[in-house]
């Protein structure tokens, strides 16, 4: 199995790479479903309950990692679920990783497009960001994970930017009455973003290219802090300026980058965002575009992941025009459906597998078959 | 085989685009449009909106000192009127050659019929457009907004950049108004407990700058608007809109003319530097009180009076007379407001905030408790300079 | 004799041969000369028969014939070629110490004239005994002299080379304002002692070879011993030695048949005509290949920032350095990215400038016929076609009319209305801007890249330049030189090496080699060393 792939990933390679995982699209459009839901208690939600809920994710997929080091999810869930029903599982993620791509390209178009373009057909888009994932996919993930490394500092120097440079119309009063209505906004409004935190899941397929599978569960833990407090500063930060009218922001960050001004001239710094963005998502967009290829490799038992570049990029070209007619299905379908698909492939598959492998007794602490 | 395909991805990418491009816009093909106003006229025994805007003509504005001469000026001001605001910015380019451009659009001018009944539709249009920024200055006019983009400028370039300049830089020296931009008009519009005062902008006639030629328009602002629940219901002095800027906490630097002596004209004048306050509102049962401190600094800007006031007892006078007169203006404000019955001061945001629990109680009927809040004031207010001489120059 | 005559069947017989012969040519590993091996023989005019015939129309050869001045006397001989020896020592260390024996004894030794002269006569460093014809030739044509003895079954080969050089002087490709101002020049010996002026150890080695059948270059590969990874040291030789051409003219050709990866814009292996440079490089682990007839020397393997460092970075001092190495970077961005930028913005995102630089441009563009891609494309052509042109020209010429030239082509086009103000400042500033990128090979690469991005630029705006970017980092992301990752120490990030990165720490801090390249042993120094005056001193 692990021929497709000779790389070899370090810890803080292997962190940063789960974090561009989430951070990318989730920075765009968490804020609006959270504040909507969530009122003024949003940012409580987004650094609490929504990392307590990664934490549990990369939980219970490092303790299955590390039953079966060094092992591919594929190579060891024949083994915990019996050869045909770790086909199907492969299957079954095979279309996971693929649709979850194709939304994320597909809300990265929307963007780009409301807030820049509105003229270009959004596929111009798609295309040119699967193209740029299917050329990094291709060689390899090393060759990602170093660009990632790059890419995300840029990432970070933008949001640095951003927030410190609108601190200064930050009001913090935007954020009172503290845990107004009690509980129930916060765990309303932490449904849709648990999905997303969960979607560290994928580290589960990332794991074998580890040169030292101790650093795993560090790594993955140091990455879901590290969402955590990006990501609850970006809700504070929306919150603060804005006040529960972002929750009508389509985009509410970027709409804090507009709202930057500083000494009169530093001011519609937007689009120079929009470039580092651009970076971000690309590479988030590579990591689950190979993730989806090595599993379609490991499932069918191909000798080299490469011929399937293509054709999954193909599909998901397709399907991030088609899964939705408009932005109002996509951001209803992130409301309720979404819920449910992601806790059932992020939370539910792993943790099964996992109690299977210990009722069955199969795998080990530290043993390698 | 690694770069190979690299750079097959990089020839792949010029393909689609050299089918076309969709979204360029040469700068050239583009009316850059400094303001906007938006009225409400009879055309047609329908009730439809004009808008106007202000296109700058980028061959005379700028660079060279020529603007204003013989010729074309340096705005166009075209005109539209639609069904809706969409239709009417559509029909402006009826008239235009080149594509309206709202990027640099700095102000709306919104008149006061609109106000007082569709405002809600001019805040959604300007928010749904994402060329139109959200640091763009929300103004109301009395008259008709059409008259307010008028295209004479004094001292800046463009009638859009005084506009900006007044509303950062020398509002504040007079605090008489406070321009908000779209987004804090939003966030203080579904505010609940909260009405907002939004700066008004008027256009008096003024005398003809060259000879033989007509009256002329100029800007000036001061005093605003009251808006409660989303309409215009009233207009708030000069004066008013200097204690509502007090009272709310807005206020920089003002001049407040107070009297030493018990006289008819003021022979003292405190010039405000900084001021800022704190609120608290307290529920009791039904009663519901309003505490403002209001912290004020100053120093002495003119004194016409007799007598020594750069003594101790002297500024202690001065101070005096300074908490004084901004306690009055609050409350000449607050008094202005509740005759309109409007939460200027957003007491009610204030419950809502530190007291969750009881405003969801009084909410519903917050405009019939409003008329009994009381409203306690107290400032402190220091003196800190007298400028650049202590006494003055009193003849022997 | 068989394998001649297999030629010249294939020769007449066959049409158009010529590709087979070439390829029994070198399977063969042999001269060009239809000479058999064979050895010379002991009588003088069979010699020089002979080699009158493999040098048959050779107007340069010289053939001298003259005696021994022994008693009886001996017949001597002696080949060379005029411009390739050194005259003076021809005529006094050769002839007249052959010639002129006087008062010395009439001595036949018992082991024959050859001996006698080689070892008592010459008084000349390099003397070397040959018999075989094609080696001699071989020989002649580099600058030997070769003796024939008559009676003798060897020749002498002699090592008076000599011809005129250029002089050592400042490297025109990469002056500095602090630094040494030897540069290298055509001849490999003396670079090669360039090199060995500066690192005086014995662990840096030379290895010698000869490539090109037809110019059978001098090319020698440097690197210390100990320090540099023996696998890259391997590999270049390996490289080196697959070459089999006629030609190698200069260390560009060699540079081609070495580097990784040939379909790229951005060069995987870095020339240099400073000696410091490469002595530098060695010393960090580097390989260091030079060529003979050329100056530029050759180092590998690279990162993309050894392109955009100058030697003088480590000259000056650290703060002064870090900041015209910040200076540096934000020239190569301008360089790259300003046309495109400013494409971008212009057409599509014209809400990122502010109002009076919008509506400043916009009077600038009045009256412009053509969109602000074709304008900006027209102006970087023609100051590209400047450049070249300004190559060319001799000297003193040249650099007035590059400079004039693009002034005042820029200053008649903006008045007849052509292009706008603001786009002849964009060129003229992306023009000086990649001027200050060091190496011409790396400035090549950025400037050609400018190109590509103006027309996403103007196709998709700031996402096409993006998507441009990302495309070349991926391309950047793949490539290896020698197994070095291309843009190390970025990623993979190697904090370590960030010390001399855009920050150059000062010497005093630089206590590791860096460490993809000089892993072997990491310490260079002793750490802190901080330079502090004396405690107790005012």
């Amino acid at each position: 199995m692990n021929m497709l792939e000779k790389g070899k990933i370090s810890g803080s390679q292997f962190m940063w790479m789960m974090v561009t995982t989430v951070l990318p699209t989730a920075v765009l459009f968490i804020p609006a479903i959270t504040i909507k839901n969530a009122g003024t208690s949003a940012w409580i939600e987004s650094l609490i309950v929504s990392t307590g809920w990664g934490l549990v994710v990369v939980t219970i997929c490092c303790t299955l990692g590390e039953r079966f080091q060094g092992r591919s999810l594929l190579n060891y869930s024949g083994e915990i679920l019996g050869k045909p029903l770790g086909k199907l599982l492969g299957l079954f993620y095979i279309f996971i990783i693929t649709y979850t791509n194709a939304i994320i390209v597909r809300e990265f178009g929307e963007f780009l497009l409301s807030a820049f373009m509105p003229e270009t057909p959004i596929l111009v888009f798609n295309v040119i960001l699967l193209l740029l994932a299917a050329t990094s996919v291709r060689n390899g993930i090393e060759v990602i994970a170093r660009m990632n490394q790059f890419v995300v500092s840029l990432m970070f120097f933008a949001l640095i930017f951003i927030f410190s440079l609108i601190f200064g119309e930050a009001n913090f009063h935007h954020l009172l009455p503290l845990f107004e209505g009690g509980i129930k906004p916060i765990i309303h409004g932490a449904l849709t973003p648990m999905g997303w935190r969960g979607e560290v899941f994928l580290l589960l397929f990332m794991l074998p290219f580890l040169s030292n599978h101790r650093e795993a569960r560090p790594a993955a833990y140091k990455a879901v802090l590290l969402l955590g407090l990006v990501l609850g500063t970006d809700v504070l930060m929306v919150l603060a300026v804005f006040g529960k009218e972002a929750a009508n922001f389509v985009f509410p960050v970027h709409s804090l980058a507009t709202y930057i001004s500083v000494a009169g001239f530093l001011e519609r710094v937007e689009a120079f965002i929009l470039a580092l963005w651009v970076a971000g998502v690309t590479i988030k967009v590579a990591v689950w575009y190979y993730c989806a290829t090595l599993v379609t490799a490991q499932t069918f038992n191909l000798k080299d992941y490469k011929p399937v570049v293509l054709p999954l990029g193909i599909i998901q070209a397709v399907w991030s025009i088609t899964i939705y007619d408009n932005i109002r299905e996509m951001v209803d379908f992130f409301e309720k459906p979404w819920i449910t698909f992601s806790l059932f492939f992020e939370f539910v598959v792993p943790t099964t597998l996992l109690l299977i492998a210990v009722i069955r007794k199969k795998g080990g602490r530290g043993s390698e078959k | 085989m690694k770069s190979k395909l690299s750079l097959l991805a990089v020839l792949l990418l010029v393909f689609p685009l050299l089918a076309g491009c969709w979204s360029r816009y040469e700068i050239e093909n583009l009316a850059i449009v400094g303001g906007m106003g938006i009225d409400r006229i009879q055309e047609d025994g329908k009730e439809r909106y004009l808008l106007t805007v202000n296109v700058i003509r980028p061959g005379l504005s700028g660079g060279g000192t020529e603007g204003g001469g013989r010729g074309k000026p340096i705005y166009w001001r075209i005109t539209a009127t639609g069904d809706t605001l969409v239709d009417a910015e559509k029909n402006i380019n009826l008239r235009s050659p080149r594509r309206v451009f709202y990027g640099h659009m700095r102000f709306v001018a919104i008149s006061e019929k609109i106000a007082r009944e569709k405002l809600p539709d001019v805040i959604d249009y300007l928010s749904r457009n994402s060329e139109v920024r959200l640091r763009i200055l929300i103004l109301l006019t009395r008259e008709r907004a059409t008259d307010a983009l008028i295209n004479y400028s004094e001292l800046e370039n463009t009638i859009a950049r005084e506009v900006t300049e007044m509303a950062s830089i020398t509002g504040g020296i007079v605090s008489k108004f406070k321009i908000w931009d779209l987004a804090q008009t939003i966030d203080q519009l579904i505010t609940p407990g909260l009405d907002p005062v939004i700066a008004e902008l008027m256009t008096p006639l003024s005398v003809p700058v060259e000879p033989g030629g007509g009256p002329i328009r100029i800007l000036r602002f001061g005093g605003g608007g009251v808006v409660k629940k989303d309409k215009l219901v009233g207009w708030l002095t000069d004066g008013e809109t200097r204690g509502y800027l007090l009272g709310a906490g807005e206020a920089q630097e003002a001049a407040l003319p107070v009297r030493l002596k018990n006289q008819p004209e003021p022979d003292t004048n405190i010039n405000l530097t900084r001021s800022s306050r704190q609120l608290t509102v307290d529920v009791e049962g039904n009663k519901v009180t309003a505490k403002m401190l209001i912290h004020a600094e100053g120093d002495l800007g003119e004194y016409n009076g007799k007598e020594e006031v750069a003594t101790n007892e002297g500024v202690f006078k001065l101070e005096t007379k300074f908490r004084e007169e901004v306690e009055k203006e609050v409350r000449q404000s607050f008094k202005k407001a509740q005759e309109l019955n409007a939460d200027i001061f957003g007491l009610g945001n204030r419950l809502h905030e530190r007291n969750p629990k009881a405003w969801k109680k009084m909410e519903k009927d917050w405009y019939k408790i409003l008329p009994n809040v009381k409203l306690e004031i107290k400032v402190t207010a220091h003196i800190r300079r007298t400028r650049a001489i202590s006494e003055a120059f009193i003849p022997k | 004799m068989f394998n001649v005559l297999r030629r010249k069947l294939k020769t007449t017989f066959g049409k158009n041969k010529d590709m087979k012969v070439s390829h029994e040519r070198f399977d063969e590993g042999e001269s060009d000369h239809a000479t058999e091996r064979h050895l010379i023989t002991r009588s003088l005019a069979k010699n020089k028969k002979t080699m009158q015939e493999i040098f048959s129309n050779w107007g340069d050869i010289e053939f001298r014939e003259f005696e021994l001045g022994t008693a009886p006397p001996v017949k001597l001989m002696i080949i060379y070629i005029k411009g390739l020896t050194s005259m003076p020592d021809v005529h006094v260390s050769i002839l007249e110490k052959l010639m002129l024996l006087e008062g010395l004894m009439e001595e036949v030794a018992s082991n024959g004239n050859l001996h006698l002269i080689k070892n008592k006569l010459l008084p000349i460093a390099e003397v070397i005994e040959q018999n075989d014809f094609i080696t001699i030739t071989n020989q002649v044509l580099t600058g030997d002299v070769v003796l024939f003895i008559d009676g003798e079954a060897s020749a002498l080969m002699i090592g008076v080379k000599g011809w005129s050089d250029r002089a050592v002087g400042e490297p025109p490709s990469e002056p500095t304002v602090r630094g040494p101002r030897d540069g290298f020049t055509e001849n490999i010996l003396v670079n090669v002692a360039h090199i060995r002026r500066r690192v005086r150890s014995s662990r840096l080695k030379l290895e010698k070879m000869n490539i090109g059948l037809l110019t059978k270059t001098d090319v020698v590969i440097m690197y210390l011993d100990g320090i540099v990874n023996d696998s890259v040291v391997v590999e270049v030789r390996a490289r080196l030695n697959k070459i089999k051409t006629d030609a190698i003219l200069e260390s560009g050709y060699i540079e081609e048949f070495i580097q990784d990866e040939w379909l790229t814009p951005f060069p995987l292996i870095l020339s240099t005509e400073r000696p410091d440079r490469v002595a530098a490089h060695l010393l960090e682990g580097h390989v260091a290949v030079l060529v003979d007839t050329t100056p530029f020397a050759l180092i590998m393997p690279t990162t993309f920032f050894h392109f955009l460092t100058a030697a003088e970075d480590y000259y000056t001092r650290a703060p002064i350095a870090t900041a015209i190495r910040l200076l540096r970077l934000v020239a190569i961005n301008i360089a790259l990215l300003l046309p495109s930028v400013y494409i971008a913005i212009a057409t599509f995102h014209q809400e990122m400038l502010p109002t009076q630089l919008l509506i400043s441009i916009a009077q600038a563009r009045e009256g412009v016929p053509f969109p602000a891609f074709v304008e900006a494309f027209i102006m970087e052509s023609t100051f590209e076609l400047l450049r070249e042109a300004g190559v060319r020209l001799p000297r003193p010429v040249g650099q007035a009319v590059s400079i004039v030239g693009a002034l005042v082509i820029g200053q008649a086009a903006v008045s007849a209305g052509l292009v706008s103000p603001a786009m002849v400042i964009v060129v003229a500033l992306t023009a000086i801007s990649s001027f200050a990128i060091p190496n011409y090979s790396g400035a090549i690469a950025l400037r050609l890249m400018r190109f590509p991005l103006m027309v996403l630029a103007a196709t998709l705006g700031l996402f096409g330049i993006m998507s441009g970017l990302m495309a070349m980092l991926i391309h950047l992301s793949s490539l290896r030189s020698f197994g070095v990752p291309y843009i190390a120490p970025i990623s993979p990030l190697v904090i370590s090496d960030w010390k001399d990165f855009i920050l150059r720490a000062p010497h005093w801090a630089m206590f590791t080699r860096p460490r993809l390249v000089g892993f072997k042993e990491p310490q260079r120094q002793e750490k802190g060393r901080v330079p502090k005056p004396p405690k107790g001193s005012q």
